[in-house]
Protein backbone atom coordinates (compact mmCIF):
# COMPACT_ATOMS: atom_id res chain seq x y z
CA UNK A 1 0.00 0.00 0.00
CA UNK A 2 2.94 2.27 0.70
CA UNK A 3 4.13 2.08 -2.91
CA UNK A 4 0.67 2.84 -4.25
CA UNK A 5 0.40 5.89 -2.00
CA UNK A 6 3.78 7.16 -3.18
CA UNK A 7 2.75 6.71 -6.83
CA UNK A 8 -0.52 8.58 -6.29
CA UNK A 9 1.31 11.38 -4.46
CA UNK A 10 3.86 11.70 -7.29
CA UNK A 11 1.09 11.82 -9.89
CA UNK A 12 -0.78 14.48 -7.94
CA UNK A 13 2.32 16.60 -7.34
CA UNK A 14 3.20 16.40 -11.02
CA UNK A 15 -0.29 17.26 -12.15
CA UNK A 16 -0.81 20.31 -9.94
CA UNK A 17 2.76 21.54 -9.73
CA UNK A 18 2.54 23.86 -12.72
CA UNK A 19 -0.16 26.45 -13.03
CA UNK A 20 -0.75 27.30 -16.67
CA UNK A 21 -1.82 30.87 -17.24
CA UNK A 22 -5.53 31.39 -17.64
CA UNK A 23 -6.80 30.71 -21.15
CA UNK A 24 -6.55 33.89 -23.21
CA UNK A 25 -9.81 35.50 -24.29
CA UNK A 26 -10.52 36.05 -27.97
CA UNK A 27 -10.18 39.35 -29.83
CA UNK A 28 -13.96 39.32 -30.32
CA UNK A 29 -14.49 39.20 -26.56
CA UNK A 30 -12.21 42.22 -26.15
CA UNK A 31 -14.01 44.27 -28.81
CA UNK A 32 -17.39 43.21 -27.47
CA UNK A 33 -16.40 44.33 -23.97
CA UNK A 34 -15.23 47.68 -25.34
CA UNK A 35 -18.68 48.25 -26.86
CA UNK A 36 -20.29 47.70 -23.44
CA UNK A 37 -18.03 50.11 -21.58
CA UNK A 38 -19.49 53.31 -20.09
CA UNK A 39 -17.41 55.65 -22.25
CA UNK A 40 -18.36 58.05 -25.02
CA UNK A 41 -19.72 56.58 -28.24
CA UNK A 42 -17.22 58.67 -30.21
CA UNK A 43 -14.22 57.18 -28.43
CA UNK A 44 -15.64 53.68 -28.83
CA UNK A 45 -16.20 54.25 -32.53
CA UNK A 46 -12.67 55.53 -33.13
CA UNK A 47 -10.89 53.08 -30.83
CA UNK A 48 -12.64 49.88 -31.97
CA UNK A 49 -11.05 49.64 -35.46
CA UNK A 50 -7.62 50.61 -34.13
CA UNK A 51 -7.81 48.08 -31.33
CA UNK A 52 -9.13 45.49 -33.77
CA UNK A 53 -6.14 46.08 -36.05
CA UNK A 54 -3.80 46.03 -33.06
CA UNK A 55 -5.22 42.70 -31.88
CA UNK A 56 -4.95 41.28 -35.40
CA UNK A 57 -1.30 42.27 -35.82
CA UNK A 58 -0.09 41.50 -32.27
CA UNK A 59 0.36 45.11 -31.17
CA UNK A 60 -2.19 44.33 -28.48
CA UNK A 61 -3.04 40.91 -27.07
CA UNK A 62 -6.43 39.83 -25.75
CA UNK A 63 -4.79 38.47 -22.57
CA UNK A 64 -3.77 42.01 -21.55
CA UNK A 65 -6.42 44.08 -23.34
CA UNK A 66 -9.43 42.48 -21.67
CA UNK A 67 -8.21 42.81 -18.05
CA UNK A 68 -7.17 46.40 -18.91
CA UNK A 69 -10.63 47.30 -20.24
CA UNK A 70 -12.32 45.50 -17.35
CA UNK A 71 -10.25 47.49 -14.85
CA UNK A 72 -11.03 50.77 -16.63
CA UNK A 73 -14.73 49.91 -16.62
CA UNK A 74 -14.68 50.04 -12.82
CA UNK A 75 -13.34 53.63 -12.86
CA UNK A 76 -15.24 56.86 -13.46
CA UNK A 77 -15.76 57.27 -17.25
CA UNK A 78 -13.56 60.40 -17.53
CA UNK A 79 -10.61 58.50 -16.07
CA UNK A 80 -11.21 55.53 -18.33
CA UNK A 81 -11.38 57.82 -21.36
CA UNK A 82 -8.19 59.60 -20.31
CA UNK A 83 -6.23 56.35 -20.24
CA UNK A 84 -7.88 55.01 -23.38
CA UNK A 85 -6.95 58.18 -25.27
CA UNK A 86 -3.25 57.53 -24.61
CA UNK A 87 -3.57 53.94 -25.77
CA UNK A 88 -5.50 55.16 -28.81
CA UNK A 89 -2.65 57.52 -29.81
CA UNK A 90 -0.06 54.81 -29.33
CA UNK A 91 -2.02 52.37 -31.48
CA UNK A 92 -2.51 55.04 -34.12
CA UNK A 93 1.29 55.36 -34.41
CA UNK A 94 1.70 51.61 -34.67
CA UNK A 95 3.25 50.98 -31.24
CA UNK A 96 2.87 47.77 -29.31
CA UNK A 97 0.55 48.71 -26.45
CA UNK A 98 0.55 45.67 -24.15
CA UNK A 99 3.29 47.23 -22.03
CA UNK A 100 1.32 50.48 -21.71
CA UNK A 101 -1.83 48.65 -20.61
CA UNK A 102 0.13 46.41 -18.26
CA UNK A 103 1.69 49.46 -16.62
CA UNK A 104 -1.73 50.95 -15.95
CA UNK A 105 -2.79 47.68 -14.34
CA UNK A 106 0.43 47.55 -12.31
CA UNK A 107 0.15 51.05 -10.87
CA UNK A 108 -3.53 50.52 -10.09
CA UNK A 109 -2.72 47.21 -8.39
CA UNK A 110 -0.13 49.04 -6.28
CA UNK A 111 -2.95 51.19 -4.99
CA UNK A 112 -1.50 54.42 -6.37
CA UNK A 113 -3.78 57.43 -6.96
CA UNK A 114 -5.09 58.12 -10.46
CA UNK A 115 -2.63 60.99 -10.92
CA UNK A 116 0.24 58.53 -10.54
CA UNK A 117 -1.36 56.17 -13.04
CA UNK A 118 -1.62 58.93 -15.64
CA UNK A 119 1.82 60.40 -14.90
CA UNK A 120 3.33 56.97 -15.48
CA UNK A 121 1.26 56.45 -18.63
CA UNK A 122 2.29 59.82 -20.10
CA UNK A 123 5.97 59.19 -19.37
CA UNK A 124 5.81 55.76 -20.98
CA UNK A 125 3.90 57.06 -23.98
CA UNK A 126 6.30 59.96 -24.52
CA UNK A 127 9.27 57.65 -24.24
CA UNK A 128 7.80 55.30 -26.85
CA UNK A 129 7.65 58.16 -29.34
CA UNK A 130 11.07 59.50 -28.36
CA UNK A 131 12.69 56.06 -28.54
CA UNK A 132 11.34 55.46 -32.01
CA UNK A 133 12.50 58.88 -33.23
CA UNK A 134 15.98 58.57 -31.76
CA UNK A 135 16.55 54.97 -32.85
CA UNK A 136 15.52 55.90 -36.39
CA UNK A 137 17.79 58.97 -36.23
CA UNK A 138 20.75 56.77 -35.23
CA UNK A 139 19.90 54.22 -37.97
CA UNK A 140 19.41 51.48 -35.41
CA UNK A 141 15.89 50.75 -36.67
CA UNK A 142 14.13 51.48 -39.94
CA UNK A 143 11.11 53.71 -40.29
CA UNK A 144 8.65 50.79 -40.27
CA UNK A 145 4.94 50.99 -41.05
CA UNK A 146 4.24 53.71 -38.42
CA UNK A 147 0.61 52.69 -38.38
CA UNK A 148 -1.73 50.24 -36.70
CA UNK A 149 -2.36 47.86 -39.60
CA UNK A 150 1.13 47.09 -40.88
CA UNK A 151 2.96 43.92 -39.99
CA UNK A 152 4.64 43.84 -36.61
CA UNK A 153 8.44 43.95 -36.94
CA UNK A 154 11.09 42.71 -34.49
CA UNK A 155 12.32 46.31 -34.19
CA UNK A 156 8.95 47.31 -32.70
CA UNK A 157 9.82 45.29 -29.61
CA UNK A 158 13.24 46.98 -29.49
CA UNK A 159 11.55 50.39 -29.40
CA UNK A 160 9.29 49.29 -26.54
CA UNK A 161 12.18 47.88 -24.54
CA UNK A 162 14.22 51.08 -25.03
CA UNK A 163 11.28 53.17 -23.86
CA UNK A 164 10.81 50.95 -20.82
CA UNK A 165 14.48 50.88 -19.88
CA UNK A 166 14.72 54.68 -20.00
CA UNK A 167 11.33 54.99 -18.26
CA UNK A 168 12.40 52.69 -15.43
CA UNK A 169 15.50 54.82 -14.98
CA UNK A 170 13.52 58.07 -14.99
CA UNK A 171 10.99 56.72 -12.47
CA UNK A 172 13.34 54.88 -10.13
CA UNK A 173 16.41 57.14 -10.30
CA UNK A 174 19.07 54.48 -9.63
CA UNK A 175 22.63 55.47 -8.72
CA UNK A 176 24.27 54.19 -11.90
CA UNK A 177 24.45 56.37 -15.02
CA UNK A 178 21.58 56.15 -17.53
CA UNK A 179 23.70 54.65 -20.30
CA UNK A 180 25.03 51.89 -18.03
CA UNK A 181 21.51 51.16 -16.80
CA UNK A 182 20.15 50.82 -20.34
CA UNK A 183 23.13 48.79 -21.55
CA UNK A 184 22.76 46.36 -18.67
CA UNK A 185 19.05 45.98 -19.42
CA UNK A 186 19.64 45.14 -23.07
CA UNK A 187 22.40 42.70 -22.21
CA UNK A 188 19.85 40.82 -20.09
CA UNK A 189 17.17 41.02 -22.77
CA UNK A 190 19.58 39.70 -25.40
CA UNK A 191 18.49 36.19 -26.27
CA UNK A 192 15.40 36.04 -24.05
CA UNK A 193 13.16 38.81 -25.37
CA UNK A 194 15.22 40.16 -28.25
CA UNK A 195 17.28 38.44 -30.91
CA UNK A 196 21.02 39.06 -30.54
CA UNK A 197 21.06 40.28 -34.16
CA UNK A 198 18.72 43.07 -33.08
CA UNK A 199 20.44 43.95 -29.81
CA UNK A 200 24.06 43.88 -30.90
CA UNK A 201 23.86 46.90 -33.27
CA UNK A 202 22.12 48.83 -30.50
CA UNK A 203 24.78 47.94 -27.93
CA UNK A 204 27.44 49.08 -30.40
CA UNK A 205 25.71 52.38 -31.06
CA UNK A 206 24.62 53.07 -27.47
CA UNK A 207 26.04 56.28 -26.03
CA UNK A 208 25.11 58.54 -23.12
CA UNK A 209 23.97 61.15 -25.66
CA UNK A 210 21.59 58.71 -27.36
CA UNK A 211 19.79 57.68 -24.18
CA UNK A 212 19.76 61.20 -22.73
CA UNK A 213 18.13 62.46 -25.90
CA UNK A 214 15.30 60.00 -25.27
CA UNK A 215 15.05 60.68 -21.54
CA UNK A 216 14.73 64.45 -22.03
CA UNK A 217 11.30 63.97 -23.59
CA UNK A 218 9.85 61.95 -20.72
CA UNK A 219 8.22 64.79 -18.82
CA UNK A 220 7.12 66.95 -21.72
CA UNK A 221 3.56 67.24 -23.00
CA UNK A 222 2.20 64.08 -24.58
CA UNK A 223 3.91 63.66 -27.93
CA UNK B 1 13.85 -41.40 47.48
CA UNK B 2 17.62 -41.51 47.02
CA UNK B 3 18.93 -40.01 43.81
CA UNK B 4 20.55 -43.27 42.57
CA UNK B 5 17.04 -44.91 42.50
CA UNK B 6 15.42 -41.92 40.80
CA UNK B 7 17.70 -41.98 37.78
CA UNK B 8 16.63 -45.47 36.46
CA UNK B 9 12.98 -44.49 36.94
CA UNK B 10 13.44 -41.43 34.76
CA UNK B 11 15.24 -43.44 32.09
CA UNK B 12 12.44 -46.02 31.96
CA UNK B 13 9.78 -43.32 31.71
CA UNK B 14 11.56 -41.66 28.76
CA UNK B 15 11.99 -45.02 26.98
CA UNK B 16 8.24 -45.72 27.40
CA UNK B 17 7.35 -42.28 25.97
CA UNK B 18 9.57 -42.83 22.93
CA UNK B 19 8.07 -46.27 22.27
CA UNK B 20 4.54 -44.90 22.45
CA UNK B 21 5.40 -42.02 20.03
CA UNK B 22 7.08 -44.14 17.36
CA UNK B 23 3.96 -44.91 15.27
CA UNK B 24 3.39 -41.12 14.78
CA UNK B 25 6.98 -40.63 13.60
CA UNK B 26 6.88 -43.57 11.16
CA UNK B 27 6.43 -42.37 7.56
CA UNK B 28 6.89 -38.72 8.55
CA UNK B 29 9.62 -38.15 5.97
CA UNK B 30 7.44 -39.50 3.16
CA UNK B 31 4.51 -37.39 4.21
CA UNK B 32 6.66 -34.26 4.21
CA UNK B 33 8.02 -35.01 0.73
CA UNK B 34 4.52 -35.63 -0.65
CA UNK B 35 3.31 -32.34 0.85
CA UNK B 36 6.20 -30.44 -0.67
CA UNK B 37 5.55 -32.00 -4.08
CA UNK B 38 1.99 -30.65 -4.14
CA UNK B 39 1.54 -27.11 -5.64
CA UNK B 40 1.14 -24.52 -2.95
CA UNK B 41 -2.34 -22.96 -2.69
CA UNK B 42 -2.35 -19.52 -4.43
CA UNK B 43 -2.65 -16.75 -1.83
CA UNK B 44 -5.22 -13.97 -2.33
CA UNK B 45 -4.17 -10.88 -4.35
CA UNK B 46 -4.23 -8.77 -1.20
CA UNK B 47 -1.83 -11.13 0.55
CA UNK B 48 0.45 -11.17 -2.52
CA UNK B 49 0.39 -7.34 -2.83
CA UNK B 50 1.21 -6.86 0.85
CA UNK B 51 4.04 -9.38 0.59
CA UNK B 52 5.46 -7.61 -2.46
CA UNK B 53 5.37 -4.22 -0.75
CA UNK B 54 6.71 -5.58 2.54
CA UNK B 55 9.63 -7.33 0.84
CA UNK B 56 10.51 -5.28 -2.21
CA UNK B 57 12.81 -7.00 -4.67
CA UNK B 58 13.22 -4.00 -7.03
CA UNK B 59 16.61 -2.43 -7.46
CA UNK B 60 16.98 1.15 -6.27
CA UNK B 61 17.80 2.44 -9.76
CA UNK B 62 14.65 0.93 -11.25
CA UNK B 63 12.56 2.27 -8.38
CA UNK B 64 13.88 5.80 -8.97
CA UNK B 65 13.32 5.51 -12.72
CA UNK B 66 9.73 4.39 -12.08
CA UNK B 67 9.15 7.32 -9.73
CA UNK B 68 10.49 9.79 -12.27
CA UNK B 69 8.31 8.24 -14.98
CA UNK B 70 5.19 8.54 -12.80
CA UNK B 71 6.07 12.15 -11.98
CA UNK B 72 6.57 12.91 -15.67
CA UNK B 73 3.14 11.45 -16.47
CA UNK B 74 1.69 13.67 -13.75
CA UNK B 75 3.39 16.74 -15.19
CA UNK B 76 2.05 15.89 -18.65
CA UNK B 77 -1.44 15.52 -17.22
CA UNK B 78 -1.03 18.91 -15.56
CA UNK B 79 0.33 20.54 -18.69
CA UNK B 80 -2.17 19.28 -21.19
CA UNK B 81 -5.42 18.75 -19.40
CA UNK B 82 -5.45 20.91 -16.29
CA UNK B 83 -8.71 22.84 -16.29
CA UNK B 84 -8.60 23.10 -20.06
CA UNK B 85 -5.65 25.47 -19.77
CA UNK B 86 -3.80 26.91 -22.72
CA UNK B 87 -0.14 25.98 -22.25
CA UNK B 88 2.20 28.40 -23.92
CA UNK B 89 4.77 27.17 -26.42
CA UNK B 90 8.18 26.42 -24.97
CA UNK B 91 6.94 27.34 -21.53
CA UNK B 92 9.16 26.59 -18.57
CA UNK B 93 8.25 25.95 -14.95
CA UNK B 94 8.96 29.00 -12.83
CA UNK B 95 8.79 28.75 -9.11
CA UNK B 96 7.48 31.72 -7.17
CA UNK B 97 8.00 31.35 -3.47
CA UNK B 98 7.71 33.68 -0.49
CA UNK B 99 8.03 33.16 3.25
CA UNK B 100 4.88 34.43 4.91
CA UNK B 101 4.29 32.58 8.20
CA UNK B 102 0.79 33.07 9.51
CA UNK B 103 -0.53 34.60 6.29
CA UNK B 104 -4.06 33.77 5.20
CA UNK B 105 -3.87 34.61 1.52
CA UNK B 106 -0.80 34.95 -0.69
CA UNK B 107 -0.75 35.62 -4.42
CA UNK B 108 1.69 36.68 -7.11
CA UNK B 109 0.76 39.42 -9.55
CA UNK B 110 2.76 40.28 -12.63
CA UNK B 111 2.74 41.31 -16.23
CA UNK B 112 2.57 37.62 -17.19
CA UNK B 113 -0.99 37.56 -15.81
CA UNK B 114 -1.92 41.19 -16.60
CA UNK B 115 -1.45 41.80 -12.86
CA UNK B 116 -4.29 39.45 -12.01
CA UNK B 117 -3.55 37.37 -8.88
CA UNK B 118 -2.32 33.78 -9.04
CA UNK B 119 -2.66 32.10 -5.66
CA UNK B 120 0.28 30.57 -3.82
CA UNK B 121 -0.13 27.61 -1.47
CA UNK B 122 1.42 26.47 1.76
CA UNK B 123 0.47 22.80 1.71
CA UNK B 124 2.68 21.69 4.59
CA UNK B 125 1.98 24.70 6.81
CA UNK B 126 5.65 25.66 7.18
CA UNK B 127 4.96 29.29 6.26
CA UNK B 128 6.60 29.04 2.83
CA UNK B 129 4.08 29.73 0.07
CA UNK B 130 4.77 28.53 -3.45
CA UNK B 131 3.36 28.23 -6.92
CA UNK B 132 4.94 27.18 -10.19
CA UNK B 133 3.82 29.08 -13.25
CA UNK B 134 4.52 28.01 -16.82
CA UNK B 135 6.14 30.97 -18.60
CA UNK B 136 7.86 31.34 -21.97
CA UNK B 137 11.22 33.13 -22.21
CA UNK B 138 10.98 36.83 -21.47
CA UNK B 139 11.41 39.61 -18.92
CA UNK B 140 8.76 39.57 -16.23
CA UNK B 141 7.83 42.09 -13.56
CA UNK B 142 5.98 40.79 -10.52
CA UNK B 143 5.23 41.24 -6.85
CA UNK B 144 3.68 39.19 -4.08
CA UNK B 145 0.53 40.26 -2.29
CA UNK B 146 0.45 38.91 1.27
CA UNK B 147 -2.90 39.43 2.98
CA UNK B 148 -3.39 42.55 0.84
CA UNK B 149 0.13 43.88 1.50
CA UNK B 150 2.44 44.57 -1.48
CA UNK B 151 5.72 42.66 -1.24
CA UNK B 152 7.75 43.87 -4.20
CA UNK B 153 11.25 42.68 -3.38
CA UNK B 154 11.70 38.97 -3.98
CA UNK B 155 15.18 37.75 -2.95
CA UNK B 156 15.11 35.44 -6.00
CA UNK B 157 14.64 38.35 -8.43
CA UNK B 158 17.28 39.41 -10.94
CA UNK B 159 16.59 43.07 -10.26
CA UNK B 160 14.05 45.47 -8.79
CA UNK B 161 12.27 48.39 -10.38
CA UNK B 162 10.86 51.17 -8.23
CA UNK B 163 7.75 53.02 -9.33
CA UNK B 164 6.22 55.73 -7.14
CA UNK B 165 7.96 54.41 -4.05
CA UNK B 166 6.90 50.78 -4.54
CA UNK B 167 9.15 48.04 -5.83
CA UNK B 168 8.49 45.29 -8.29
CA UNK B 169 10.77 42.33 -8.84
CA UNK B 170 12.06 41.36 -12.25
CA UNK B 171 12.91 37.93 -13.53
CA UNK B 172 14.54 37.10 -16.86
CA UNK B 173 13.65 33.71 -18.24
CA UNK B 174 15.90 32.26 -20.90
CA UNK B 175 18.63 34.12 -22.74
CA UNK B 176 21.57 35.70 -21.00
CA UNK B 177 19.49 37.30 -18.27
CA UNK B 178 19.22 34.06 -16.35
Amino acid sequence: MRGLAVAVALLTVGAVAQVPLAPAPTSEEVLQFLQGMPISAALKASLAPLLGAGLATGRATPAVSLPFLRELATLPPPQAEEALSVVYRALERGFMVDALMNDVLKVLKMGQPWEAVMTNLRIRSNLLVASQQVLIQYDIVGVGPQGPGGPLLPQDRLVVEMAWAVGDFVLSQPREPLEAFVRSRFQKLRGSVLEPSLVDPLLTALTPELVEQIARQAYGPIL
Amino acid sequence: MPLDELDPLIRRAIAREVEEGLPAVEGLEGRVIRQLAQPAPRPSWRRRASAAIAQPRIRLGWALAGGVAILAVGVLIGRFSFLGGNPLPSAGANLFTVAAPGAKEVSVVGDFSAWQPINLFDHDGDGVWTVTVALPPGRYEYAFVVDGRWVGQDPRAAEYVRTFGEYVSVRYIGGEGL
